[in-house]
């Protein structure tokens, strides 16, 4: 009796092993997101990120991010968040730097306005990207931010005045050779090198027990 | 979806009440398996009672089966399941250690919680031996560190390196472990000096 319940478990293992052995489970694991809830988060800005919060992790030297700017190579050239990458998007699927630097970085996508990164973020949501978000007004905005910070007027409240600090003081930094430039810089447009700065594993390392 | 965490559910601190219920329950259970005793652990260096080796497998295929099932049926996605990287040179040096460690005491880490836990002196010492082993780990981190990293190889799968299917090699470990079992019963028959209980 004893060795019969033995071999109907083993059995049961073996045919759930059997199963386990035909059945794609590499392919269930590759979850395409629906494209209706993606567009839907993309209307709602679930995935934007604002200038002030990236200006600051740049700053304190955050780790853990890359700003991947998707417009062509001229327009990078010509004024590009320091730091950041250029990817133009018709490049960015086939990219081997942003795939590896995906795995342990969240990828911030930025373009001229809103609608090169949204579309970039489509394509990288669909092909399985997870940590992707949009930079809030592209560098439009960023330009409008940063390259002549307006102080606020009116009945401003401690915040606006404090981003209004924040933007000047970041100013230098953040519009990086252009506010500077001079003759012999501008003929040499500066190639910011990608500084990946991979996130400290380490710190999330789990006991496992015996 | 899960892994509930990485999307979301709850957050750090949720997360650490929910490590607390688990970590009590895995002791529990690791009492009522018998593993709070030294002697019983032990016996299985001496292939005499192999419930060790028999709890462990049966815990590795039971998750492998449900993890691998989950995925099948959209409940989990498997990418974002935290993988512990592989470190081959300082891993195999410490499993020798903790292999050694085991046999002479009787005891492994999370044992020899239950063990103390139960009010047993040797679980005690051999809780406090490993304690100061950790603090003199640290002390002598700078001279270790070589060895620590050595062997880095990442999230490393047996799939990847095999580069076969993950339902295949599901299957392959289930095999494995219906030897291993047989084979810990045979074992047992073989040197058991009274019959495993």
């Amino acid at each position: 009796m004893r060795w019969s319940s033995k071999l109907i478990g083993f059995g049961f293992l073996f045919v759930l092993g059997l199963i386990l052995a035909f059945a794609p489970v590499d392919r269930a694991g590759h979850i395409t997101p629906d494209t209706a809830d993606l567009v839907n988060e993309l209307q709602h800005r679930n995935y934007y990120i604002s200038a002030d919060d990236l200006a600051h992790s740049i700053i304190d030297k955050e780790s853990g991010f890359v700003v991947v700017d998707v417009r062509g190579k001229e327009d990078f050239e010509k004024y590009h968040i320091p730091g950041s990458v250029n990817i133009p998007v018709t490049e960015l699927l086939n990219n081997e730097y942003l795939r590896e630097a995906a795995q342990n970085n969240t990828i911030i996508l930025t373009s001229n306005g809103n609608t090169l990164a949204s579309q970039a973020w489509l394509l990288l949501k669909q092909r399985g990207f997870k940590d992707v978000y949009i930079l809030g007004g592209g560098m439009n905005y960023w330009v409008e931010a940063f390259g002549n910070p307006r102080k606020p007027t009116g009945a401003y409240t401690d915040d606006e005045l404090f981003r209004y600090e924040f933007r000047k003081a970041a100013a230098p930094v953040m519009m990086g050779a252009n506010i500077g430039a001079t003759g012999t810089e501008a003929q040499k447009p500066k190639i910011s090198k990608p500084v990946i700065r991979v996130r400290n594993n380490k710190k999330k390392q789990f006991d496992e027990g015996c | 979806m899960a892994p509930f965490f990485k999307f979301g559910y709850f957050g750090v601190e949720t997360g650490y009440v929910i490590a607390l219920l688990v970590g009590i329950s895995f002791g529990f259970w690791l009492e009522r398996a018998g593993f709070g005793e030294s002697r019983k652990l032990a016996l299985q260096f001496y292939f005499e009672d192999m419930t060790v080796l028999k709890v462990m497998f049966t815990a590795i295929v039971t998750a492998m089966i449900g993890l691998m099932y989950f995925t099948l049926f959209g409940w989990i996605d498997i990418s974002q399941v935290y993988v512990n990287p592989t470190y081959l040179g300082a891993q195999v040096v410490g499993g020798l250690i903790f292999g050694i460690g085991f046999a002479v005491g009787g005891y492994c880490p999370g044992t020899s919680v239950v063990g103390a836990v139960l009010g047993r002196i040797d679980a005690l010492v051999f809780l406090g031996g490993a304690l100061f082993g950790m603090f003199v780990f640290g002390e002598l981190f700078p001279l270790l560190e070589g060895l620590y990293n050595s062997g880095y190889m990442g999230a490393a799968k047996i799939t990847d390196w095999l580069k076969a299917p993950t339902g295949l090699i599901g299957f392959l470990v289930i095999i494995a472990a219906i030897a291993m079992f047989l084979g810990a019963e045979w074992a047992e028959n073989k040197f058991g000096k009274e019959p495993a209980k």
